[in-house]
């Protein structure tokens, strides 16, 4: 049987650059078809029935073409604007940090409905949610979990002894926690504190509902973003770049939501 | 040499490769430039190239704008009919242009040379933005309107730079969005429906 030549599907945006005169190139994140690349026709036009329709960290209902190279996208229908992911710059900072780290996470033409799911509902609770920081980490976690990179969390990766409630180590090489003797025959190693240790059981296992009870004191937050962003960049080998401009948007707005800085100050 | 050295000459090869290298341009096209080259009379290669290398050394950029000019200060920097409260900050020299031929601004503007892209590991720190910064304290500005692209980059560094002026007691407005003239309301997308609606006004 011939592959259809249009297909449709769900889709989350994760970016996209100019193409030609007023085309966009889409990375999509797609339902049936995990990350796929297609082209806009025209996007960059303002009387663009599509251009406003395909833009980063909306959720659609897409049809597309089947191209030589390319896939066209010929049809959408927005599900999820995520509009409030737009309007504020640190709601805006945690969206490219997820898209960065789908698109680093999966090579195209995979399907994985899990990720997909994973992605939409996580989406979802960015735009809610006043707890952000948590939802990114519950995402970090699962996404590790989905894409095969699961840390082990419950025994001891050296002597395979289950863990005691005391300081462990997270060893980015050997894919879990150690137990303090077996930690320095296996650098590099973050140390986790018991209660770090249980919050990522938890997030390995829990909904986004007992997510958004959770309460994190501001130390244990910090625990958890170092450990899990170092173990991310040992699994990919690079640095997520949007992470970076999270970190330092959260470093330099004051209290009441300007920038300061040794530039300012007329 | 690769693919594109096909063409027997050494020299046309050498041209194709170099008109191959530019943004847009795939290795047909640069293939039928560079033939159109060689058919095109002297004259017509010369002015090419003396356009090129003119760009390359008179063109510089204007130390109070950022924006392309042969003189620093541009001419629009030192036109006394602009309104020297207002400044447009746009992300190319490009839409400095669009803007120009619409007539509707009198004021002067600040090209910033692209937008805030994490992604891409872009920066702050990349664009003209500190400029941007010292000309709230040499000038007389009142106003500042964000003429990024309507994209998430170009909204992030709308906001960015709302919230560094914002202190400084500087008003800090952005160009409307809504429903582009000839467009269908039917095949408008949700944000920006919503963002017209928003952005009404009584007529």
């Amino acid at each position: 049987m011939s592959r259809p030549r249009v297909y449709k599907t769900e889709a989350v945006v994760l970016g996209g650059t100019r193409l030609g005169e007023a085309d966009r190139l889409v990375t999509l994140y797609t339902q049936r078809r995990g990350k796929v690349r297609a082209v806009v026709r025209g996007a960059l036009r303002p009387r663009s029935r599509l251009g406003g329709h395909i833009q980063p960290l909306t959720h659609c209902h897409l049809m597309l073409a089947v191209g030589k190279g390319l896939d066209v996208v010929t049809g959408c229908q927005i599900l999820n604007p995520s509009i409030p992911l737009r309007e504020d710059l640190v709601y805006q900072a945690r969206g490219f940090y997820l898209m960065e780290l789908i698109d680093n996470f999966c090579p195209e033409g995979l399907e994985n409905r899990a990720l997909f799911s994973l992605l939409v509902d996580t989406l979802e609770h960015l735009c809610l949610s006043e707890g952000g920081e948590r939802v990114l980490r519950r995402f970090e976690v699962r996404l590790l979990d989905i894409t095969g990179f699961r840390p082990e969390l419950h025994r001891c990766l050296g002597c395979h002894q289950a863990l005691e409630p005391v300081t462990n180590y997270l060893s980015l090489s050997a894919g879990g926690l150690l137990c303090p003797p077996c930690a320095p025959e296996q650098p590099p190693v973050h140390s986790l504190s018991v209660n770090a240790v249980k919050v990522l059981r938890l997030l390995q296992e829990a909904d986004m509902e007992t997510v958004n009870r959770l309460k994190l004191a501001p130390g244990l937050a910090a625990e958890l973003e170092a450990a899990l962003k170092g173990y991310i960049q040992f699994v990919l080998e690079r640095r997520i770049k949007s992470g970076v401009w999270l970190e330092r948007l959260r470093r330099e707005l004051g209290p009441n939501g300007s920038l300061g800085g040794p530039q300012n100050g007329r | 040499m690769d693919h594109l050295s096909v063409p027997t000459s050494r020299p046309l090869s050498r041209l194709i490769e170099s008109l191959h290298r530019m943004p847009g341009i795939g290795p047909k096209l640069a293939q039928r430039l560079a033939y159109y080259l060689l058919r095109a009379s002297t004259d017509e290669a010369q002015s090419l190239v003396q356009a090129i290398v003119a760009v390359k050394e008179e063109v510089v950029l204007c130390s109070v704008c950022q924006n392309t000019a042969d003189t620093s200060p541009c001419a629009l920097c030192q036109d006394p009919a602009r309104d020297r409260s207002l400044i447009c900050v746009v992300e190319e020299p490009l839409d400095v242009l669009a803007l120009e031929r619409s007539g509707a601004f009198k004021g002067r503007y600040h090209v910033l040379h692209g937008c805030i892209s994490p992604i891409d590991g872009i920066g702050p720190e990349d664009l003209k933005i500190r400029e941007l910064l010292a000309r709230m304290h040499d000038e007389e500005v009142q106003e500042v309107i964000m003429a990024t692209n309507p994209n998430l980059e170009g909204e992030a560094t709308s906001m960015y730079v709302q919230r560094l002026l914002s202190p400084l007691g500087v008003k800090v407005s952005r160009l409307a969005r809504g429903l582009p003239f000839g467009g269908d309301v039917e095949y408008a997308d949700e944000v920006t429906l919503s963002r017209a609606l928003q952005d009404r006004h009584s007529l």
